[in-house]
């Protein structure tokens, strides 16, 4: 059974002066442990389907299933990272790693526990009672994803989450976190401007096309080199180029026909 | 180990700020003592403008007898008392606003009305329903509750959308929204609103001892003025003079603290 699985979904936005429609006859299904990336032009609704999955929004048309079943409000089984990490200033890192258990009144010292594991594991051990304005970009967007993490999401829905890191960090981060979700057995879905990250990251690429957008194709993401490649060797590998080139027509294909 | 420049640089700058203190001691000290001669030598009439030294005697004649501390005791404390009841009734109020976006824009005309109307208007209303002694409250309240609404919707408004996205994506609900990051996230606001709130609570009880009371340096200040005593009227303002920058001490003070607290920077 497909752990993601979207039927026939369509999203139109109501304002008072007229009616958008965002997304339209979205068909997907995604396995369990799989990290696919979607990609498209801006502004087509990339991240209102990561809403959609996450129960955040319910779809005008069609349904929404994890696991199954179908989803109706924000899922226990869904972990939201977005472009900005968001960590409380008035909470220290392990406080602020707790936020999602709290919220979801999970057992605080199994959460604690976890929470000063995965800090450990991933390098912050000692920054645990450290405030958020002491660590560095690179640091607080891993925080977050531990923050995610402590919740113990089977799915995590990654919203441009290196996006606002400089070039250096966003190449390292990206590698450490795909790592980690690798590590962890998570299905992982991420969202992306940034080509070369969706290739690199993911087992499979979405092409979403322009609004009213649906998924105008998907590649499998595979290299001579073998199976398991890390985001790092993925970027040397010797296909990466061709199929860097081959969905960059795809989308160029789609921004030129909206001009 | 710094350079001897680096020293230098600090020498300077301790030096200027010793100017600084040292020149508004001296602005007060000049002041007091032209205004001390101007009266001895007849440039003015010390009838109307009283005099420093005398200011100083009658406030010690005043604070000994006790009723100079008494009502400056009473004055602060209906303005604490004013303070606190606005900033909970006020933050109380916004929070209600927040909570039910159909409330907050049926009453906003209301608020705009009420933020305008000029709150000494009310006096003799609040005299009428609520007597001598709690019109006062009433009046402390009234010019400083509406401001406290205003600015922490404000600060609720400031506090970025997609923190709340992430709280609804764990699940939040509104309360939880509310405790951990809606109140945490407006400290900030929170003590902006005290400070303005320390100056309009004060102008509030004040008038209201002008209107009503019998106690209170307001009270003192119109008695002090139908009796043609100007020492005691400016003793009384000196008192208001210290009161307030006590209270606006004890609020930077509060700043401190919840900085160091929350870690809020800036």
């Amino acid at each position: 059974m497909a752990h993601i699985e979207l039927n026939e979904v369509g999203l139109s936005y109501f304002t008072p002066k007229q009616e958008t429609e965002a997304l339209r006859d979205v068909n997907l299904s995604i396995g369990r442990g799989e990290f696919i990336s979607i990609v498209g032009p801006s502004g087509c609704g990339k991240s209102t389907l990561l809403s959609l999955v996450s129960g955040m929004l319910a779809p005008t048309k069609g349904r929404v299933r994890i696991d199954g079943e179908g989803v109706s409000g924000p899922s226990r089984k869904v972990g939201y990272m977005l472009q900005h990490d968001h960590l409380f200033e008035w909470r220290n890192v392990l406080n602020n790693l707790l936020v999602g258990a709290e919220i979801r009144r999970m057992d605080r010292g199994r959460a604690r526990r976890k929470a000063l594991e995965l800090l450990e594991r991933y390098g912050l051990g000692g920054f645990a009672s450290h405030g958020p304005g002491q660590l560095s970009g690179g640091m607080r967007q891993r925080v977050a994803l531990i923050r995610t993490l402590v919740a113990e999401p089977d799915i995590l829905l990654l919203d441009e989450p290196f996006s606002a890191l400089d070039y250096q960090t966003r190449l390292k981060l990206s590698d450490e976190v795909h790592r980690i979700i690798k590590e962890q057995g998570k299905t992982a879905v991420l969202v992306t401007h940034d080509l070369s990250e969706a290739i690199s990251m993911a087992d499979r690429v979405m092409v979403m096309s322009q609004r009213p957008s649906t998924i105008s194709a998907v590649h499998e993401i595979r290299f001579e080199e073998g199976v398991g490649l890390s985001p790092w060797q993925k970027r040397q590998a010797s296909g990466y180029n061709d199929m860097f080139n081959a969905i960059w027509k795809e989308l160029d294909g789609h921004v030129v026909s909206a001009l | 180990m710094s350079s001897p420049l680096y020293e230098r640089y600090l020498r300077l700058q301790k030096r200027r700020q010793r100017m600084v203190l040292l020149s508004r001691l001296a602005v007060l000290a000049a002041f007091l003592g032209l205004w001390e001669f101007a009266a001895r030598w007849g440039w003015i009439d010390p009838m109307l403008t009283s005099r420093p030294s005398q200011l100083a005697s009658a406030f010690r004649e005043l604070a000994f007898e006790g009723s100079l501390l008494k009502h400056t005791w009473i004055t602060g404390w209906e303005t604490l008392v004013g303070i606190v009841v606005s900033m909970l009734l006020g933050t109380g109020i916004a929070v209600g606003f927040w909570w039910s976006t159909f409330a907050s824009k049926v009453l906003e005309p209301y608020v705009v009305v009420l933020n305008a109307l000029p709150k000494v208007a009310l006096g003799p209303i609040f005299y009428i329903w609520l007597g001598d002694r709690y019109s006062i409250y009433g009046m402390a309240v009234a010019i400083s509750i509406i401001v406290t609404i205003i600015m922490v919707e404000s600060g609720f408004r400031e506090i970025s959308k997609t923190k709340l996205k992430l709280m609804e994506s764990f699940g939040a609900t509104r309360g939880q929204m509310l405790r951990m990051v809606l109140l945490p996230a407006s400290i900030p606001y929170f003590i902006a609103t005290l400070k303005v709130n320390v100056g309009l609570t004060l102008v509030g009880v004040v008038m209201g001892e002008f209107l009503s009371s019998k106690a209170g340096l307001g009270y003192l200040i119109i008695y002090g003025g139908q009796v043609f005593q100007m020492t005691l009227v400016m003793v009384s303002i000196a008192m208001l003079a210290l009161l307030s920058a006590l209270l606006y001490g004890v609020v930077n003070l509060l700043e401190l603290l919840a900085r160091r607290r929350y870690h809020h920077e800036g």
